[in-house]
């Protein structure tokens, strides 16, 4: 897990004392100072999962695969690719990763959004690769059209067919909690190991195709259950992908997703 | 000389890859085969039927159709050697009960999206293709579906839809662009970016464009894309213009609308490469039985960048096309900077297409069509 936060006209010290409680022992943490304010970088485990290089930083797994799959790739080829491109190279990744140009202290995400707001946006941000909450950055909202031949019941198909296939099993036990149970199921027990990394999940819900023909259901899987299956990923030390609730870099499954928004305002 | 039906939804003067296909099919065999084309395609402006042409039969949807056909049973049977063609797949059963009247075997003419079932109406339609003697299609993905449905793997066939472009690019001309991109590197001038062109409806989503303009909102940083022309039309175009706005592309990226085909071709002659990215979309049930636009950006000499995704894979030939994962902005962003960079590569690529836009024939297509629904060996393609 990695914490990323900015604090715009902070000094260091008082990012780290606004984000203390965020932090633990495990973490490694660097807070610098610049001209905006200073930034703040905490990862935990033996590996550190981020890398500063120029203007850039760039924290947690990017992946070159759309949807998700361990295509991983290095720090130093995104940081490159947005050297040259500037912010629209995190088009090319996916998450969960983030990245942020130090000079300017604007952050950039990639188009599946694996980034979220920190408790207090108003005075600083802490963006988590362990997402508490699915954030897509500007200019990724979906677009709001219809197409005839579109079905909600095969978009859950096609995400599932595309989505990584999953390894062995790995419960999220730890800590226990009620809250996972989405329509009757108990999604940690839909969790699974992405081959052949072993630090990083995959959330396969079996009763997906009914949670999304609920509005309520989905809106409750999205805010509250995918968000806590994170957490307890992150607690272990793992990257959890959810692949139906932050979608890949594709506006046309936004799209989708754009028909299923339509439904439940309807 | 043979005598055959063929029912057809769609004909000319019709445009689109399938009217174009069916009715090439009819103008390129009629030396051979005595057609009689039954259609609902509606013409106000025919001309009286020329001798030695088609006769071509308007009637008003499936049960003009069907009363049109029935209407021709007798001179059907008056033919030792006869055919039917069922040019859709909502025709076939049509087909089949003339077939079964006078003693003619029925072939189905099919293309793609069609062959994916959405209800049980659908369903009852594509089950008169099991009775088939032959069914041909455009593509190994479309054939694959047959398949899936229920017709024998030995009754079907595949030919592709190589069609002789309303233009194509000469040699000298080819040569002359080559000669052009060696004196200048693309990415020096002030406005040397790549122009890349694309041809599609705006109608569904499986078309794929916002991939295509992810990738273009990178490449045009630095320098690499200068423009891109989406030509064509349809209910999509506005929301594409407002994601084209998001993305501050409004002076790198032309919504061009439905061109014809010169103004069409001055674009293709102003690009330097072609795009296609149609991806197979399972939750539209869309996807390309071909994509004819493909070889005619090719026959203007344009290397193509595609998705290797349902009948497209057929499509493109890697002498001259790029075949990348739909869904993948990376990799679009890593075949046209590379294509960008690699001058040789992008002459090498452009000469190869504008050789193969040459070799297109309609007339070599529209036979292997005939003979693949008269279940006899197929005259070599041009692929």
């Amino acid at each position: 897990m990695v914490f990323v936060a900015t604090g715009h006209s902070l000094g260091p010290a008082q990012l780290l004392s606004r984000v203390a409680q965020h932090l633990n022992e495990e973490h490694n943490t660097t807070v610098l100072p610049t001209s905006w304010g200073s930034w703040l970088v905490a990862s935990a485990g033996t590996t550190p999962r981020w890398r500063q290089r120029g203007q850039w930083l760039v924290a947690g797994w990017p992946s070159a695969d759309p949807w998700g799959g361990p295509r991983r790739l290095d720090f130093d080829t995104v940081i490159d690719d947005l050297d040259r491109f500037g912010a629209p190279a995190m088009t090319m990744v996916a998450g969960p990763a983030i990245g942020l140009n130090i000079e300017s202290g604007r952050w950039v995400g990639p188009l599946n959004g694996l980034m979220a707001p920190g408790p207090d946006p108003s005075d600083h941000r802490i963006m988590s690769t362990a997402a508490p909450r699915r954030h897509l950055p500007p200019g990724s909202e979906p677009i709001g059209d219809h197409s005839p031949g579109f079905s909600l019941a095969k978009l859950e198909r096609e995400i599932t067919q595309r989505r990584p296939t999953p390894g062995v099993a790995v419960p999220l036990v730890e800590p226990t909690s009620t809250t996972t149970v989405v329509g009757g199921c108990d999604w940690a027990r839909d969790v699974f190991e992405i081959r052949p990394t072993n630090d990083m999940l995959v959330s396969a819900p079996s009763n997906l195709a009914d949670v999304l023909a609920d509005p309520l259901l989905t809106e409750h899987a999205r805010s509250v259950v995918a968000p806590e299956l994170t957490w307890r990923a992150a607690r272990r030390g793992w990257a959890l992908h959810s692949p139906h609730f932050e979608r890949p870099a594709l506006d046309q499954i936004g799209f989708g997703w754009s028909n299923i928004s339509s439904r439940a305002a309807q | 000389m043979t005598r055959a039906i063929l029912l057809t939804v769609d004909y000319a003067p019709q445009t689109g890859g399938q009217p174009r296909l069916v009715t090439a099919i009819v103008d390129a065999t009629s030396d051979e085969i005595d057609w009689c084309v039954i259609t609902a395609a509606p013409d106000p402006t025919e001309v009286p039927l020329r001798a030695g042409g088609p006769r071509v039969l308007r009637a008003r949807g499936i049960v003009g159709i069907a009363a049109a056909a029935w209407s021709q049973r007798g001179w059907l049977s008056e033919s030792d050697d006869r055919m039917i063609v069922s040019g859709h797949v909502y025709l076939g059963w049509i087909a089949h009960l003339i077939g079964l009247v006078t003693r003619t075997k029925v072939s189905t003419l099919c293309y793609g999206r069609e062959l994916v079932p959405s209800h049980w109406r659908h369903r009852l339609a594509l089950a008169s293709m099991r009775y088939d003697h032959r069914v041909v299609t455009i593509s190994r993905h479309s054939q694959a579906l047959l398949h899936r449905i229920g017709v024998e793997p030995q009754r079907t066939a595949w030919v592709g839809c190589e069609l002789t472009p309303p233009r194509r690019i000469e040699t000298s001309t080819v040569l002359e662009t080559s000669t052009v991109l060696e004196t200048s590197t693309v990415l020096e001038t002030s406005t040397g970016g790549l122009r890349l062109v694309t041809v599609t409806r705006l109608a569904e989503g499986y078309k794929n464009l916002e991939v295509v303009l992810r990738a273009v909102a990178v490449l045009v940083a630095d320098g690499t894309v200068e423009h891109l022309t989406i030509i064509g039309d349809g209910p999509r175009r506005a929301p594409l213009h407002t994601r084209i706005d998001q993305l501050g592309l409004v002076q790198r990226v032309t919504l061009a609308g439905r061109l014809d085909d010169d103004e069409m071709y001055d674009v293709f002659a102003a690009s330097d490469i072609g795009v296609f990215a149609s991806r197979d979309s399972v939750a539209e049930g869309g996807f390309e039985g071909f994509g004819i636009v493909i070889h005619e950006l090719a026959a203007a000499g344009l290397p193509v960048v595609v998705a290797n995704a349902a009948g497209a894979k057929d499509a493109a030939h890697p002498e001259w096309a790029t075949l990348i994962e739909p869904d993948d902005v990376r990799a679009w962003v890593e075949a046209i900077d590379r294509l960008a960079h690699d001058n040789k590569r992008r002459q090498a690529q452009s000469a190869a297409a504008a050789d193969f836009g040459r070799a297109l024939s309609t007339t070599v297509t529209a036979r292997a069509y005939v003979a693949a629904l008269q279940g006899l060996p197929a005259p070599v393609r041009v692929s």
